[in-house]
């Protein structure tokens, strides 16, 4: 009985310590078990079937106007979602995520037009190349680990600089991913309160702020 | 000896990661300082009047840095205190709520300095916030004996009669029982589980239930209240019966209140029915 319960017990923390190594390392496993599957969800052509994407819900954060519509692919039965996220005070900070939550809890692949910069930890990656600023896509590389990178759009200031308005950026986010409105089309995003005259693009976190 | 070019190296990859980007009246200064999940800290830095400040620009709480929720720990807490005592940060509020964390200097000599501590306060509770603090050997003994005791009183008494892990009081939600059994009308009888993976999770737990089995006296509900039972794990390893035997005592004083060892739950039959 004395050694049941000895085997028990170390069979529980052995367990404890394998959640305590995946926390640490972060990778995400389903990706890494199998990356062709990944590739193929993400190049695989999918779709979606709202021709207008009409952006005026508040989401899960308080801040943030969501809409999410239903994607596409045919070799896949569970739901896949593409979100699509605004800043309430800031229209041109914008993210377009798809979701994929049978396989991945977080999105599998991203687009951030403003926000925080990423670090690409990556051994033979010079320390300055492993900094990438918004805007940036996110995807993950063949060992589960969440890397950000820039297009050539988003490096050429020119294009750059029009990717900054929401329906010529989602174009090159269903490009990006394989993503298409039917045929060959893309969709319209309206968001409400811009076309009722009201645009916020306030991107000074802090203006209106009392700091005493 | 190893070329002192390699410093030079070191020092320009690390100033290169310096960058600016221009919000209005704020200046956005992405700093060197990165995450263990992987994002550099930006400090946000707005002249006004006679001083400057800089901010976290709220990022911290927007949920810019972290994808959950902030987390509520009590351990986590004590470390975020800790840093934003040491740095002297202070704290305010924008109109949506937002909790934003900074610092304020009057000479501009100050202002390196204190994007220094903003941003090493930023980058450690950001990556503090990662440290999952929960005792899980605890957590999973819970679970389990929960759904041991949960099954074995199921299948004492009729399904429609009793609710688990429900409050006493459902529209107050204080009170909460893992088991509020009504065997009749005008009656109800309490349980609750005692647990504990050590000496200190165990004693915790006869606490909690001493606690409730008090509390529900002092409701209006409590000249209904038939019995209180509370169902000690003593398999658990927190259970060692010399330096706990007064506290379950202690529990016992009450009115009514009854306590059985798991290894004697075919006792609480005769309680129950």
């Amino acid at each position: 009985m004395q050694n049941i319960l000895i085997n028990l017990l170390f069979l529980n923390n052995h367990k404890s310590l394998e959640i305590y190594i995946n926390m640490a390392t972060k990778a995400a496993k389903s990706i890494k078990e199998n990356y062709e599957f990944y590739n193929n969800l993400l190049q695989k052509r999918k779709s979606i079937f709202s021709r207008i994407i009409d952006i005026k819900e508040v989401g899960n954060n308080h801040n943030t106007l969501e809409k999410i519509e239903t994607v596409h692919h045919e070799e896949i039965e569970d739901p896949m979602v593409l979100i699509v996220d605004v800043k309430l005070n800031n229209h041109n900070f914008f993210q377009f995520k798809l979701r994929y939550k049978e396989y991945l809890e977080q999105p599998f692949f991203r687009f951030d037009s403003d926000g925080e910069t990423h670090r690409n930890k990556l051994k033979g990656v010079p320390l300055d190349q492993q900094q990438v600023t918004p805007p940036h896509f996110h995807k993950f590389n063949e060992n589960g680990i969440e890397i950000a990178y820039k297009t050539d759009k988003l490096t050429d200031e020119n294009e750059r600089k029009a990717l900054e308005d929401i329906n010529l950026c989602i174009v090159h986010f269903f490009h990006e991913s394989n993503l298409r409105l039917e045929e060959d089309d893309f969709p319209q995003i309206i968001i409400e309160s811009d076309s009722l005259g009201l645009t916020f693009a306030n991107d000074d976190p802090n203006s209106n702020v009392n700091f005493l | 000896m190893i070329p002192v070019e390699i410093f030079s190296d070191i020092k320009n990859s690390f100033g290169s990661l310096w960058k600016i980007k221009e919000r209005g009246n704020t200046l956005e200064i992405i700093t060197p300082f990165a995450t263990t999940n992987d994002k550099f800290v930006s400090v946000f830095l707005t002249m006004s009047e006679n001083s400057f400040v800089i901010s976290d620009g709220g990022w911290v709480h927007n949920g810019l840095y972290i994808d959950t929720e902030f987390p509520d720990d009590s351990n986590f807490k004590k470390v975020l205190y800790h840093y934003q005592n040491t740095f002297n940060i202070s704290e305010t509020k924008n109109r949506a709520g937002v909790l934003y964390y900074y610092l304020k200097v009057d000479d501009k000599i100050d202002i390196p300095s204190a994007v220094f501590d903003i941003s090493t306060f930023i980058q450690s509770i950001i990556s503090t916030s990662e440290v999952n603090f929960e005792d899980i050997k605890e957590r999973e003994l819970k679970k389990r004996f929960d759904t041991n005791a949960n099954n074995f009183i199921k299948s004492l008494i009729p399904k429609d009669k009793f609710k688990m892990n429900a409050f006493l009081n459902p529209d107050k939600k204080d009170l909460k029982f893992n088991v509020i059994y009504t065997p009749k009308k005008d009656a109800i009888i309490l349980l609750n589980y005692i647990t504990g993976s050590n000496l200190n999770h165990f004693s915790s737990s006869i606490f909690k239930t001493n606690a409730l089995f008090e509390m529900a006296h002092d409701t209006l509900i409590s000249k209904f209240i038939t019995s209180e039972i509370a169902l000690i794990d003593n398999t658990a390893e927190g259970f060692i019966q010399d330096r706990i035997a007064h506290y379950i005592s202690h529990l016992e004083r009450l009115k009514n209140t009854k306590s059985i060892y798991w290894s004697e739950r075919e006792n609480l039959k005769s309680l129950l029915n």
